[in-house]
This record gives structure tokens, sequence and C-alpha cells, in this order.
């Protein structure tokens, strides 16, 4: 009987509360001791008000463009073209806020309407024309870009630049409103991801589609809402992103596809987070760790265009190193 | 992944790939004549143009490579030679080459191969200027640089090919000292720089000039932003800079979207006390001289590729342009700083209308003036600042003498 | 037509050219076992796929009673009360053990369009009461669980309906012995209030044990359905292969016989968390057996003697030259070979073709003169294992997703075998293949012993480990609980004792 008794509870074993809770004060001690010395040894210029500030003001657009990772790269969908819509959104955002009179509901209205409705065609043009996802994220790129450039060439035809917010619409792009943008924005990702059909349906797809199709997953309408809810978290991002810098000028040559970077570093140092915390509120960690990475050289006077990029180099692979060695510890 | 998927791939990959390479090929063409009319004439120059001689200047097409779409410093360069073009009734080919420097090799190739009968060539890297050299005097097509000075080096090899036009250009270093020697100048110590990639010449150009002529002055640069990309990155890069040295007197951005930037950033750290330098007048920063959140600004006005393209048309007309040795002609644009009262009358005649008109220009091609001498494109660029353009613009009934006055000029 | 519960009639369903379902009819009665038999690619995974919804049927009907049945989706057989364990389809590894048991029918746990997850954890641990399931903690991801656990979750899912039928494919051969016996009392307490169950197995003492009445499938036809009592070991497996096999498939000798040169050593291996202190020896001509509860740690043992699972203590050495194992290429170009548990993702790339997989463990020897691969020696080799060891396909291009289980096993051993190794791992070779496979495999195992090839048979199958082993070792707890020698008296009841 004890025997079975000990059989069975090997069953059951799996991440007990105790380990989990001890894996996340490990990670909060990795995450802040750092900062902690880095802030001593500058000074205390890191751990001031105004420069985490400026560093998570920085921070909103790439968390955003994360979480439209979560639904939209989680069911097996590389879209490369993300970055061009971001940019072609938040001028459109841009053009309802300043020509349209509408403000910051025009820029938030625009920039959604044109990553959703984008968003939508890829999914709809890739169902059917059945193209690897970052094939068709490629080609839809340098079409979204032309179209950016070709509202660029006539701005500047007439001498004149792409959309400028001046002072129209600036405050989402600010603390403190970017925080509460933030804190909104986590909570639905947390929810929509986590709590509801779709969000299970998105996650099962992008595991195991055969099976998650098996068990009564509709595919299609799984993608659909992928692109809707991926959609409406890039308009926020191109919005903030518009807000921020008041001026995003279109490029070409799929140079808006290096825009993800950052979000998607996050993203990756997220899901390897992901086995102590949720990987919506992962992301916002992950992503400040990453933007303040620079910040923190920065301070430190280490020089930029060298020995940054050799650091932040490492640092991603580090980080790959340390989701790889969770990957081992949680497969038997 | 089944066979078939591999295939599909591979041929949509090949075709990825080919509409790379031809992106942009036939950009902002803005004939829509047949573009094979000329496919012979320009394989059949000679390094002295004796078979364009009897030719009329409506049936030339000029080529042009904008480096990348996108950066309001090489559109407005693009959109000069377009105007210019449209004002003399030249045909054009404008080619995007995407910030990449082999695709601007690519996009000559493309735009000889389409027949143009000479080009008006931006080069961002040293490294290109032997390789167009020698692709154009292959092809034999005649070429002019704009905007970008060529090093000494390449420019003496530029000179021994017979089918190099000149240039007309500024040398990024200046620009970086004009703005540094004007900052020593108000007093200032302590300078901190926003700038783009180490490897990009115009950038380092401009930030070993600023350094230069900063140190000189008695300042100090305590530190440099490299890789500022776009507006939303100079912005970040600028408030690090501003949190690790809040004590600086002295920022310069070293160009118009890294200004834009470093102003928002200023903006948010009010402890910090500094006066903004920048290089590049696009509205955004005409905007913030006018209102005096730049101290001051500064750049090339745009001018350099419209001389450039007239210097190439005397030559494709057959009257060719050269200096005492016999070579082909070196101008430098002036760089000057705009001074904020100016800002509108700047907006108004620069950046919404061209500096010089297309009759003004007219004076400066064989076919409307065959006495054009290098010595006349020698003074007018020697010649040329804000105030005496904005002179011209009174003559020719387009300001008033007393809009003039107002901006102090009598 | 009062006591039956479900039934299929007339079903047809054909793969290209294949016809795997042909004029297939079969009735199940209330309170009853089903069993339903037939050799690889008999045609019993398509049926079941058919009744559960995951394909659709080219023509025949169903019913459950008298009411037509046709499910379109796998949730609507379960709406109808159908649950279904098959053999390889798994679970989704991303979600939470909760989320797969209830994927695709969470609408039921939302409060205001948000899942109420709380609600959902209860609602697990309740299925997993009421059946006195092994309870695995709903919240952990179902990519950290073992195989084992994996088909006990996928039970709870198939049970999590009050199944009217439970359809259970392939499952026991993943269980251990305890958990078999949770599922046997399932069994009896779902046949107790009169639910059917309808049971896939290639074990036919168990299947003989557990039926009331048995269908024999053999290439898509129904041979015949008959009563339990009117069958036998021997006359099922007649029925299934259509010819006399022989009775007694194991090694005819009842006494250890091999040669006294010891081949590969283990040294008080341990990996630190599955097994520790373990040492054996294998001998010439030798097959130790090595069986124990599903997480004794006897796989983990294989993976460490072929060198993919690093020690912390102990070593392996190949007496031959005297060489340490440390690396599974060491192990390879040593002369061993290994045939791991888990066919389809630890050995095979099913996706790629025959020839690709043979040639994957033997590039060095399908070198040119160049140091480039010959295609036509990989054509060759793929060629030479369908001919040698009998491999149902149409030619050595053909991927080895489109073969039976048994036919992929024939690969998987036969790339091996083919290079002539001294030592073979082979941990669980039997699973999920069909008599005339496994038949074929003892016979391949009895020869190579014969040729003086060394083998260590890891099985969770105790008559194959009894019936072919000269030695047997019992794990317990992580270690070696006892050493039997091949002998008359050796029984499954005196390893269960050493086990439990």
């Amino acid at each position: 009987m004890t025997n079975k008794k000990n059989s069975i509870s090997k069953i059951e074993k799996g991440q007990s509360s105790d380990s989990l809770l001890f894996g996340r004060i490990g990670l909060a001690i990795i995450l802040i001791v750092p900062y902690i010395v880095l802030n001593t040894i500058t000074d205390g210029k890191i751990l001031t008000v105004n420069n985490l500030s400026s560093v998570f003001t920085s921070s909103v657009t790439s968390m955003f463009m994360s979480w439209c990772f979560c639904f939209l790269f989680t069911t097996g969908i590389t879209d490369l073209s993300v970055g061009a819509i971001l940019i072609l959104a938040g001028n459109v955002g841009g053009v309802f806020a300043v020509n349209l009179n509408l403000g910051t509901f025009g820029l938030l209205l625009g920039s959604i309407l044109v990553s959703v409705l984008l968003l939508l065609l890829n999914t709809v043009v890739r169902s059917f024309t059945k193209i690897p996802s970052w094939i068709f994220g490629l080609g839809a790129a340098m079409v979204y870009e032309a179209i950016g450039m070709y509202y660029g060439s006539y701005m500047i035809s007439r001498g004149r630049q792409v959309v400028s917010l001046g002072n129209v619409a600036r405050q989402i792009g600010r603390t403190p409103w970017n925080l509460l943008i933030v804190l909104l924005g986590f909570i639905a990702a947390y929810l929509l991801f986590n709590k509801t059909s779709v969000g299970y349906n998105i996650r099962a797809l992008g595991s195991n589609r055969r099976v998650a199709e098996m068990m009564g997953v509709d595919v299609q309408k799984t993608m659909t809402y992928s692109a809707i809810l991926g959609g409406i978290f890039l308009g926020v991002a191109a919005a903030v992103n518009e807000s921020y810098s008041s001026r995003v000028m279109p490029t070409t040559g799929l140079t808006s596809v290096a825009l993800i970077f950052t979000a998607l570093a996050g993203f990756l140092l997220a899901s390897s987070l992901g086995k102590y915390i949720n990987l919506t509120l992962a992301i916002i960690i992950g992503i400040f760790v990453i933007t303040s990475l620079f910040n923190v050289l920065t301070i430190l006077g280490v020089p930029s265009g060298t020995w940054q990029q050799t650091v932040m180099g490492l640092a991603v692979v580090l980080s790959g190193i340390a989701s790889q060695r969770k990957y081992k510890g949680v497969v038997k | 992944m089944s066979k078939k998927h591999i295939k599909l791939i591979a041929v949509l990959l090949v075709l990825c790939m080919t509409l790379v390479a031809c992106g942009g090929k036939k950009t902002g063409d803005n004939n829509n004549n047949n573009n094979n009319n000329n496919n012979n004439t320009g394989n059949n120059n000679t390094g002295n143009d004796n078979n364009n001689a009897g030719k009329d200047i409506t049936d030339l097409k000029l080529g042009l490579n904008n480096f990348m779409k996108g950066i309001y410093s090489v559109d407005i360069l693009e959109n000069g030679f377009a105007e210019t073009c449209k004002a003399l009734g030249v045909k054009t080919m404008i080619v995007n080459d995407e910030g990449k420097v082999e695709k601007t090799i690519t996009n000559v190739d493309n735009m000889i191969s389409a027949g143009v009968d000479g080009i008006v060539f931006f080069g961002i890297s040293e490294t290109l200027f032997p390789v167009v050299s020698q692709k154009c005097q292959d092809a034999k097509v005649p070429f002019v640089v704009y905007d970008h000075m060529p090093s000494d080096e390449n420019l003496d090899l530029l000179k021994a090919n017979p089918y190099f036009k000149g240039a007309v250009a500024t040398r990024d270093l200046g620009t970086g000292q004009n703005m540094g020697e004007h900052a020593a100048s108000l007093g200032l110590k302590r300078a901190i720089i926003i700038t783009g990639k180490r490897a990009d010449p115009t950038h380092s150009a401009r930030t070993n000039g600023f350094t230069q002529a900063f140190e000189d002055g008695g300042g100090e640069v305590l530190d440099v932003a490299w890789d500022a990309n776009t507006l939303a990155d100079a912005t970040a890069k600028a408030n690090d800079l501003l949190i690790a040295h809040p004590d600086v007197d002295c920022v310069y951005a070293s160009n118009g979207d890294y200004g834009s930037g470093t102003m928002q950033a200023m903006a948010q750290h009010t402890n910090v006390d500094a006066q903004l330098f920048v290089t590049d007048l696009d509205p955004d920063i005409l905007t913030g001289l006018k209102e005096g959140t730049i101290a001051a600004a500064n750049g090339a006005h745009w001018i350099n590729v419209d001389f450039a393209t007239t210097l190439l048309l005397n030559a494709l007309l057959g009257h060719e342009l050269k200096d005492d040795d016999g070579n082909a002609p070196i101008l430098v644009a002036p760089v000057m700083a705009l001074p904020s009262e100016m800002v509108d009358l700047y907006d108004k005649f620069w950046i919404k209308s061209q500096p010089f008109s297309g009759e003004e220009l007219k004076q400066y091609v064989v076919t409307w003036n065959e006495d054009v001498s290098l010595q006349d494109y020698v003074d007018v660029l020697a010649n040329y600042s804000v105030e005496t353009r904005l002179k011209q613009k009174e003559a020719e009934g387009l300001i008033s003498a007393d809009e003039l006055e107002a901006v102090g000029i009598q | 037509m009062k006591n039956i519960l479900f039934r299929v009639k007339d079903m047809n369903k054909s793969f290209g050219i294949t016809r795997a379902n042909h004029n297939v009819s079969m009735e199940i009665r209330k309170g009853e076992v089903h069993g339903l038999i037939g050799e690889n690619g008999s045609g019993k995974s398509t049926l079941i796929s058919m009744i559960s919804g995951m394909a659709e049927k080219d023509s025949g009907e169903m019913f459950i009673g008298d009411t037509p049945y046709e499910p379109s989706s796998p949730v609507t057989a379960l709406e109808s009360r159908i649950g279904t364990v098959v053999q390889e389809l798994g679970l989704v590894d991303g979600l939470s053990v909760a989320a797969n048991i209830f994927l695709g029918r969470m609408d039921r746990f939302k409060k205001l369009n948000i899942i109420d997850n709380g609600a959902l954890y209860n609602e697990v641990e309740s299925i997993y009461k009421k059946w006195n399931l092994p309870r695995i903690n709903p919240r952990i991801l179902a990519g950290s669980l073992t195989v084992e656990q994996k088909k006990i979750v996928e039970l709870t899912r198939a049970l999590s309906i009050d199944p009217e039928l439970l359809i259970l494919d392939e499952i026991t051969a993943a269980l251990s012995y305890n958990t078999r016996k949770i599922l046997f009392d399932i069994m009896d307490k779902l046949k107790a209030s009169n639910k059917s169950i309808l049971i896939v197995t290639h074990d036919l003492e168990e299947l003989l044990h557990l039926s009331d009445e048995i269908t024999i499938l053999r290439d898509g036809k129904k041979v015949t359905t008959k009563r339990v009592e009117d069958l036998t070991e021997s006359s099922l497996k007649q029925l299934m292969v259509g010819r006399d096999i022989e009775g007694d498939y194991y090694r005819a000798d009842s006494t250890d016989d091999f040669s006294s040169e010891v081949v590969l050593k283990l040294n008080n291996i341990s990996d630190g968390e599955n097994f520790t202190d373990v040492t054996l020896e294998l001998h010439k001509g030798e097959i130790v057996g090595l069986c124990g509860l599903s997480d004794a740690g006897i796989h983990e043992v294989a993976e460490a003697v072929f060198g993919v699972r690093p020690l912390v203590a102990g070593d392996i050495t190949l007496t031959k030259g005297n060489r340490k194992i440390h690396t599974d290429s060491m192990a390879m170009a040593y002369g061993m070979g290994y045939v791991p548990k888990d066919r389809d993702r630890q050995a095979l790339m099913v996706s790629d073709s025959i020839e690709n997989n043979v040639a994957l463990s033997m590039l060095d020897e399908l070198k040119g003169p160049f140091g480039f691969i010959s295609p036509a020696k990989i054509t060759g080799v793929g060629k030479k294992v369908i001919k040698d060891y009998k491999v149902v396909a149409i030619d050595e291009k053909v991927a080895l997703a489109s073969l039976s289980g048994g036919n992929r096993q024939k690969v998987n051993l036969g790339r091996w075998l083919l290079q002539h190794k001294d030592i073979l791992i082979l941990d669980s070779p039997t699973r999920g293949v069909d008599v005339g496979v496994k038949a074929y495999i003892y016979d391949i195992m009895k020869q190579l012993k014969k040729k003086g090839v060394s083998i260590l048979l890891i099985s969770d199958e105790l008559p194959e480990v009894i019936g072919l082993s000269d030695t047997v070792y019992v794990f317990k707890n992580s270690k070696i609980e006892k050493k039997f020698r091949r002998s008359e008296g050796l029984t499954e009841e005196k390893i269960i004792e050493v086990m439990l």
C-alpha cells in the first residue's frame, strides 16, 4: 500500500507551490539586485523616478507589440509585417488625430482600425493561399511599407513631412497616462490570454494544432480572433509610438522588420520567465529589462554603437541559454 | 513539410528576391514616355559626349539614387532633383536604395540598363565611389556626385574617369564643425551628441567635426549616443544621456529626426539646462528654431543636387565645364546656420518651393545660356546665403522689402 | 436491439487506393466490454476515428441505440457522450492539464465571459475523485507530464462526459501495472452502470481477460464477432492473421545460456534523478531484461547506456578496448544500437522517408570515394531494410507517417540490424505492434542472440521480459531491487512481488 501511494504521489508530482514561490523569489532577486548594485555604482542615477519613468515610457510600444505577439505568434503565425503595420497604423492614427481633429480618440481609433484590418487581411490571404506565414509576412511588409512611402513622398513633394502630432494626443505616450494604458493593457491581455475560451484556443493552436483541432478548436475562427485581438494590441502600440515620438517616418527595404526586435526579444525573455510568472506579466518585465539595458549601459559610460551592442548580444544569448535550461528542467 | 511545400517556398523565395532586387526600379519616373527611347543613347556616350551634342535637352533622361526613402533630408534632395528636371524638361528615373549599399550598386546597374543618359549619384559610403565610377565608365554613362563629398583619395580616382563630370556636395565634417564652433562661441563647455551609425560617413563626419571644433573652442564632448535609427530611438537615447550627464550645457543632434527626438527628450528633463544644436532644416526643426527650443540649426539648404544636375546636363549637351587643370569640377556647397527669425521665410522659399526658380537654373544650362561657365557656378555658390536668396525673391516680386526688413535684411 | 448501445453498419473508408474499412458492421451491447482486434493496418484505428468524429466516413451508418449518429467533430462525439482515448494523438503541451481536459468545452466555466479557473480546477478534481483516478495537478502544463500521465489526462477527458461509450485505443500499453488496475476498476464501474467500453489492445491475454465480446478485423474487413467464451489466445491469433501462429513465440529454453565474456559494464551509475547506483554486466550473446513500475527508472537507464542521458556518478564501460561511453556518437561508433521507447518522438523522423531514416544512423558507411554521401547507397539501404525486415510499404521513398506502427518499428529496428551492431538496447520494442510483428521481432532477437549479439531489453510487459531474457533485473524506487536468472520457476508473480 505504501508503495502504491509512493508511486501515485510520483504521478501527482508537478510544480509544487513551494518551488514556485522559491522560483519567484529567486527571479525577483536576480532581477532586482543588479539594479540596486548598478544604482550604487552610478551614484543613484538609475533608480530615480525620472530615469525609471523615461525607460518605462520608451518601453510601452514594445510591451503592446509583445502582447500582440501573444495572440498572433502564439498561434504559430510569424507575421513579419507587424513592424510595417505599426508605422502605417501610427500615421493613419496621426491623420485622424490631427487632420480630422479627433485627438487621442482619433489616434487610437485610426491606429487600431488599420492594425486590425491589415492583420485580418493577412489572415484571410494566408489561409486562402496557404503561403507559409513568414514568407507572406515579408511580402506584406514590403507592400505596407510602400503604402506608407507613397504617403511620405506625397508629403515631401509638398515640402512637408508625414503627419506630426505636435501637441495633439501626446498624453498616452507619456507618464502618467502611459502607466494607466499599460495597466489596462495588462489586465486585458491577461484576461483574454488566460481566462477566455479564445485565449485557450489560441494557445492550444500554437502548441499542437492537430490535437487542438481534434479537441474541437475551430481553427479558422480562432485565427480570425487572434488577428483581431493581436490587431487591437498592435493598434495601441502604434498609437503609443506615434504619441511618444510625434512623427513616425515610413521606411522601405524591410527596415520595418527591425522594429519588432525589442518586442520580440522581450517576448522570448518573457517566455523563459513563463515558468514562474504569467506570460502577460512577464512581458512587462522582459521588455523593461531589455529597454533598460541600453539605459544602464549608457549611464555606466559604456560606449554606444560598439560595446553596448556587444553586451546586448551576449544578454540575448544568455537568456536563450536560460530558457533552454528551463526547457530541460520540465521535459522528462 | 511536403515536397510540394518546399517547392512552393523555393518559388516564392526566388520571387521575393527578384522583387527586392527590382524594387524601386522605376520609382519617380515622372514621365510616362517609353523608357526604352534612350536605351542606346547612354551606352553610346563617350567621355566627350559628342553624340548628345545635337540633342535636345528634353530628349535626355537622368537617373538619381535616393539612398533611403523616408529620411527627410534625402527625400527633399530627391524632390529638388525632380523639381529641377521638371523645370528644365528633363526626364527622370529615381531609384530607392533602401538604405543598403549593395542595393545602391544594383540600382546603378538598373539605371544603366534602363538607358539613362547620365546619373546624379549619392554615395553614402566611400567604398561605393570606385565601384560606381567603374560601372559608369564601362557603360559609358556620364555621372556627377551630389551632397556627400567623396574623400580626397576617391576624388582623385573619380577625376581620372572621363565620364565623371563633377561634384557639388557638402563636407559633412564642415557641417559638424560649423555647429561646434557656434556652440563653443556661446561659451558652452559640456556637450553630448545624438547621432546615427558609426559606419555612416555622414554622421560620423558630422560628429567628428562637431567634437573637433567644440573641443578646440574649449569645450568637452562627454558622450556620444550612436545608432539612433529612428525618431523614437533618438528620444530614448537622448533620455539615457541626459540622465547620465545632467550637467551638460550643450546637445548636438546630427540630423533632423535625431533633433526632433532630442527636443522631446529635453522637454522631459527640466533639470537639465542645455542648448540644442541640430544639423538639417526640416519642418520640425524649423518649428523648434522658431519656438526657441533649438538654439541653432544648419544645413546645406538642399541646393547641391540642383547644381550637380545642371552640371551633368551641360556635359551631356556637349558643353562640359572643367576646372583650370582640365578636370571635372569639385564644388563645395556652403553650410550655414539659419537665424531663427528667418524660419518662416525659409519654410516658404526653401521647403514649400525651390530656393532657385526654374528660370534662374536655366541660366546655368547651355541650352538657355550658351556662355555658361564654371565661374558662374563658383560665383553662385560663393554668394549663396539665406540673405542673398531672399533678396533675389524680392527682385522676383515674391516678397516685399518690408518683409525683408522685418527679419533684418536691408 | 434493446441491449445494443451502439452499432455501426457497413462502414467504408478509403485512403487513396487503400480501403481501410470495407463494409464493417459491429454492435456493442450495453454493460459490456467489446474488444476490437486485428493486425497493424487492419483498420481498427480508422473505425475508431470515424466513431469518435476525428475522421469522416465515406459511407455507412452509425447509431446510438436507434438514433442515427453523425459526429462532425470530436466535440460532437463528446456531446453524444462517446469518449475516446486514442493511441497516438496526445495533448496540447502548452496548456494546463485542466485546459486539456476541457478544451473546446470551456464555455461552461465562463462568468462574464471570463473563465473561472477555480471552477475548472475543482471540476477536474471532482472527476479524479469520482473515478478514483491518480491525481495529476490540473494546473501544470501537459508538456511536463510523462507518457503515462498524459494517457491518464486523456482518460480523464474521456471520462469527464460520463460516457455512455468509452473507447480505449491501445491505452494499457502506456500504463504501469498499478494504473492499469485503476483503469480496470473504472471499466467495472462503467459496466455496472450499464455503460459500454470498446477496447483495442495488442495484448491478447488482456483482451480475452477484459472483453465480453470481440470483433476481429483483417485487411479492413470484419472477420467475425465472437463471445469471449468461444475464443482462445491461439484461435484469436489465427483469426487475426488468417493462419496458424506458433503457440509460444518466446524462447523455448528455460535456462540462461550465454558466453562468459563481459561486453558492457554499468558501474554504479546514477543520473541524479531517475536511477541510482545501477551496476550490471552484459555478456556476449546475453539478453538482459530490465523491468519495474513505470517510474522505476528503467527507461532512463537505457538512455544513459546509449549516452544520451548524462550521468552524475558511475561509468559505463565497453570491455572491448576498455572504452567509456559518454555520448551517443561514441556509443554508435563502438557498436551499439538503440531503439527507444517513444518511437515517433525519440527515434524516427516520421515525416521523412524510410531511406533517410535508415541512412541517418549510418551516414559514415554511406559515403562515396570523395566523402560525399551517395544517394544510390541511401536508396540501397532503404530497399534492404524493406526487403530484409518485411516492411509493408510502396517503396523506400514514402514517409514513415504513412506506415503503420508495426512497420515503423521494423524500420526502426532494421536500421540497426543492418549495421551488425554488437550491443542492442531495445526499449519496449513491441510497444504498439500487432502479434505478427511481435513474433517477428522476438524471432529476430533470438537469432541475434545466437549470433552473439548482446541485448539490453527494457520492457513494461513482464511475459516478454521473462520469455526472452537470460537475466532479469527488477527495479524499484530507482534502484535494482533484485536479479533473477532465467529458470523454469521465474513467473510474473515473483517479479510483481519485488516490484511492488
